[in-house]
């Protein structure tokens, strides 16, 4: 699951398709995997004030923690997330839409591609950058 | 396994977190609703889609 999905949920602008999914994961039907760097960005908004239903740091770490499961980063995660950022960055360049021209992949977003890439997962995310590369390396992305 | 009355009651629903607490010689157990805190906790304020934007810029070169 991507940073996006917590964003979109506390603004209420999730989709149907991405509601439904995070209550598959809230029920424990689905089990919802982030990465280090999802819980760094979650925890950047927060502090930018951008999901103010927390009322402290430590709230959003147990809501990290009890919501998801996390997988840890290793040099082979590094090696892939730097190829799909690498190239990623180039289909963005040259995306038909303009709008994604300008677009790159964040680390995170990289990361969250690779680990989709390693361990055939789909990703929750309606980050418009992450969704193009994702699908275009035939990744599975609910939204 | 917490009676349908309660849960209905308290709106404890599946995936629900509960904790438990002492409190002299009386157990309270409460609903944490960690997802409640989240779920349109900021209606509407801003764009989600901005606010990547923000962090991905971040780490342009």
């Amino acid at each position: 699951m991507d940073t996006y999905a917590v964003l979109a949920a506390a603004t209420d602008s999730l989709t149907p398709a991405a509601a439904a999914a995070l209550m598959d994961i809230k029920s424990g039907r689905v089990r919802g995997i982030i990465h280090y760097l999802v819980a760094y960005e979650v925890f950047y908004h927060w502090r930018r004030g951008r999901l103010p239903g927390f009322a402290a740091e430590g709230e959003v770490g147990e809501y990290l923690k009890t919501a998801f499961a996390s997988l840890g980063l290793n040099h082979e995660v590094a090696g892939q997330a730097a190829r799909v950022k690498a190239e990623g960055d180039s289909m963005l360049e040259e995306a038909k839409d303009p709008s994604l021209r300008s677009r790159r992949l964040s680390s995170c977003d990289a990361t969250t591609i690779a680990l989709g890439k390693l361990f055939r997962m789909p990703i929750l995310s309606g980050d418009k950058d992450l969704i193009y590369v994702a699908r275009a390396f035939d990744l599975e992305v609910v939204w | 396994m917490l009676p349908k009355k309660t849960r209905n009651r308290l709106r404890i629903e599946e995936g629900d977190q509960l904790s438990l607490s002492v409190e002299g010689k009386r157990m309270i157990m409460s609903k944490v609703d960690l997802w409640g805190k989240l779920m349109g906790c900021a209606k509407k304020s801003y764009d989600p889609d901005e606010a990547e934007v923000e962090l991905d810029r971040g780490e342009a070169p």
